[in-house]
């Protein structure tokens, strides 16, 4: 049969695309690749068009029976990924045989890990999104993560074998201590003169209650300059918020559309992926680019 | 710093990160609701606009098109001077609503005035935003108004209704809730898996309508949606 089945669940594991547009006026989030760096390696790997679905695996690898013949390719993250228990590498397309079994351990780089299979997924979208949100039971299976004895039904293709591989110098590099650029955010010009150095100066750190929603930046308390009261603005991912004499918070791909706070800085897009790789308790540093 | 005009709104334009940019409105032209010019922008399906966040002073506008292309798109909008509005009668619980202490302390006035003056509201959508469907609704009068607490309550249900400031305002998701609850609406009035969007349109005006407890609980079933409710 033409579907993958979940025998054990991994600690987080979803359906994901690119995201959700055009919702985020009723407070809908994109949701989403957290690092859609890895997630369109793996789908360019196998074949797919560059926003498919793919299985999003956090800190933990789930473990996933083919139903039948399948092109498969894994990014991100090193679980330790086994075919059968045979060790596999990433990102390079894999022929896996009805009946086989792919398993991984916990992450040993990185947090995310993801697994495109060539074809497309035979789900109802949510919204025009496969994305799972569990807030709001949209997208995903039935609204929810992946669970033990879950199916993920695939539409019947005629696999198309092809060799492809990804340059060690395309992939990121997740072993090595990571330098996040920053743009200063609206409210940048808020900060003391202190607070706008220290941003950049030394190490952070993610709590480790962060989640799709937000990251809680742990390191240094950050000081404004004034302590007006904001009016409520928009924000997206990426975007740094500083509540008064708090933690930063890093908004993410499920996380709130408008906010309250002063939004100092920016993380770009193509560099969220990176930023969402950093394990709890890994030290990173910011960097600011000037536009 | 560039400026555009839409619709007689002057704005500051502001591209904030790759792909995001901010249009900041200026000084001088309070009349236009920003949610409503932004909900027609975004049912405008500009070329190249994939998504619109607005409050009362800023939107964000996501594309995919370069800035320049965006903005002389834009820069052709008109919302039609006389703009449909719907209204809406919601069925409220208020023997649902956890706050009434609290209320009653902040306004000094007993539960049944409170209701009394809540129900002959015309209340107006003026935003969604914040959580997935929450609806800002203004229009409360300033003897009902109460503070928001200082530590949200972990866990408000769908359908809540809540006074927050000078607004009321509705969860539309079970979420954590730092207003103050009067009331539940045992109707699902943003069914979020229907592909037509929501019923309730910015500027739609809203009045509730009280309903006994079993009578909510009559009303109170799965997927019983607005559409459902109007139909009945």
């Amino acid at each position: 049969m033409s579907y993958l089945l979940i025998k054990k669940s991994g600690l987080h594991t979803s359906i994901q695309d690119e995201g959700r547009f055009g919702l985020a006026f009723y407070g809908i989030p994109q949701s989403g690749y957290m690092d859609s760096v890895s997630a369109k390696l793996a789908n360019r790997i196998v074949g797919n068009e560059s926003g498919s679905a793919v299985i999003e695996c956090t800190y933990t690898a789930p473990s996933i029976e083919f139903g039948k013949n399948f092109i498969i390719s894994i990014t991100g993250a090193n679980m330790g990924w086994t075919i059968d228990n045979n060790p596999i590498p990433r990102y390079t397309s894999l022929y896996v045989r009805k009946g086989s079994v792919l398993s991984g351990a916990s992450a040993r780089e990185g947090i995310r890990s993801y697994i495109a299979v060539q074809g497309e997924m035979d789900l109802e979208a949510t919204n025009g999104s496969y994305s799972y949100y569990g807030r709001a039971g949209m997208g995903g299976l039935n609204g929810q993560l992946l669970k033990k004895g879950d199916q993920i039904p695939y539409k019947k293709r005629r696999s198309k074998w092809e060799f492809r591989f990804v340059a060690e110098e395309e992939r990121l590099k997740l072993s090595i201590p990571k330098l996040i650029p920053i743009h200063r955010g609206p409210e940048w010009h808020l900060l003391d003169q202190q607070s706008k150095e220290s941003l950049m100066q030394g190490a952070w750190t993610i709590n480790a209650d962060s989640d799709r929603m937000g990251a809680l930046l742990v390191g240094r308390s950050l000081s404004f300059r004034t302590s007006a009261n904001m009016s409520s603005v928009p924000v997206f991912p990426g975007v740094i918020q500083a509540p008064y004499n708090s933690s930063p918070i890093v908004i993410l791909q499920d996380g709130q559309t408008t906010g309250g706070y002063p939004r100092i800085a920016c993380i770009p897009h193509q560099s969220l992926g990176l930023f969402n790789q950093i394990r709890p308790q890994e030290h990173f540093e910011f960097f600011l680019v000037l536009d | 710093m560039k400026s555009i005009q839409i619709d007689q709104v002057k704005f500051k334009v502001d591209p904030i990160s790759d792909r995001r940019t901010r249009l900041v409105k200026q000084n001088g032209n309070d009349h236009t609701s920003l949610p409503a010019l932004a909900e027609y922008i975004l049912e405008s399906k500009i070329q190249g606009v994939i998504d619109v966040v607005s409050t009362n002073v800023e939107m964000l506008i996501s594309h995919t098109d370069t800035l320049p292309l965006i903005t002389k798109r834009m820069k052709d909008i008109q919302m039609p001077k006389v703009s449909k509005v719907s209204h809406y009668e919601l069925p409220v619980c208020f023997s649902k609503g956890l706050d009434w202490d609290i209320v009653e302390t902040q306004t000094g006035l007993k539960k049944n005035k409170v209701i009394t003056m809540f129900l002959k509201t015309t209340f107006k959508l003026e935003a969604y935003g914040f959580l997935p469907g929450f609806m800002y609704l203004t229009g409360l009068p300033e003897a009902i108004q109460c503070l928001r607490k200082s530590i949200p309550r972990q866990k408000v249900n769908a359908g809540t209704i809540a006074l927050g400031g000078q607004y009321a305002g509705m969860y539309n998701l079970e979420s954590p809730g730092g207003w103050q609850s009067i009331g539940h609406c045992p109707i699902d009035v943003f069914p979020f898996q229907q592909p037509s969007g929501p019923v309730l349109k910015i500027a739609d005006t809203i009045s509730f309508q009280k309903v006994s407890l079993a009578e909510w609980k009559e009303l109170d079933r799965e997927n019983f949606t607005i559409q459902d409710y109007i139909a009945r």
